[in-house]
């Protein structure tokens, strides 16, 4: 494979394709779930206010945050079962 | 997807193959997205906008789905903008580890 420059092009370009799509179905999951948390309860607003903007932006970061914790928790659960 | 990446297959295309792949999966994706959105935005905006459904659409409710429209590519965009900072930050924390924050 190293011996063809123009075959690691491609895969390089495959594979960032492939990374823009996996960024935009969390961008779609991600607003799906914020949207319900952050707008979810109230008509539409005339424009995003900053409060609401401040919950989305934390929204997204503790969605991952909690995604991340619960891998964690996984593995740990996961390691005590198999002592 | 994974059993398309034949990678002795992948060998055999030519140049011009190699561009009309790349090309099929950008529109492919374009596709799935647009879909997607358009699901999510019907979905989220009628639920909030069709509450008590009369003989035809009030213009309150005209109103409200057009905000509702505004409203959610707006949110899209920061959370767009929200999540690319975040594994950009995480990408810079660790180097080696490539992309962080798997989200699903």
């Amino acid at each position: 494979m190293e011996g063809d420059p123009q075959l690691a092009r491609f895969l390089a370009a495959l594979q960032t394709e492939t990374q823009r799509q996996k960024f935009t179905e969390q961008v779609h999951t991600l607003t799906s779930r914020c949207w319900e948390v952050c707008l979810g309860d109230s008509r539409p607003p005339s424009k995003l206010d900053s409060k609401t903007s401040t919950c989305l932006q934390n929204c997204v970061n503790r969605m991952i945050d909690a995604s991340n914790f619960m891998v964690e928790h996984l593995q740990k659960m996961e390691k005590n079962l198999g002592q | 997807m994974e059993e398309l990446m034949d990678i002795e297959q992948l060998k055999k295309l030519t140049p011009a193959q190699q561009e009309q792949v790349i090309a099929g999966v950008k529109q492919q994706a374009a596709i799935a997205n647009a879909q997607n959105l358009i699901t999510d935005l019907s979905e989220k905006c009628t639920q909030k906008c069709i509450t008590s459904p009369g003989s035809s659409l009030s213009n309150s409710e005209r109103q409200c789905l057009q905000r509702c429209m505004d409203r959610f590519m707006e949110s899209w965009n920061l959370v767009s903008n929200t999540l690319q900072k975040r594994l950009q930050d995480e990408a810079s924390a660790m180097p080696n580890f490539g992309q962080g924050g798997s989200f699903n």
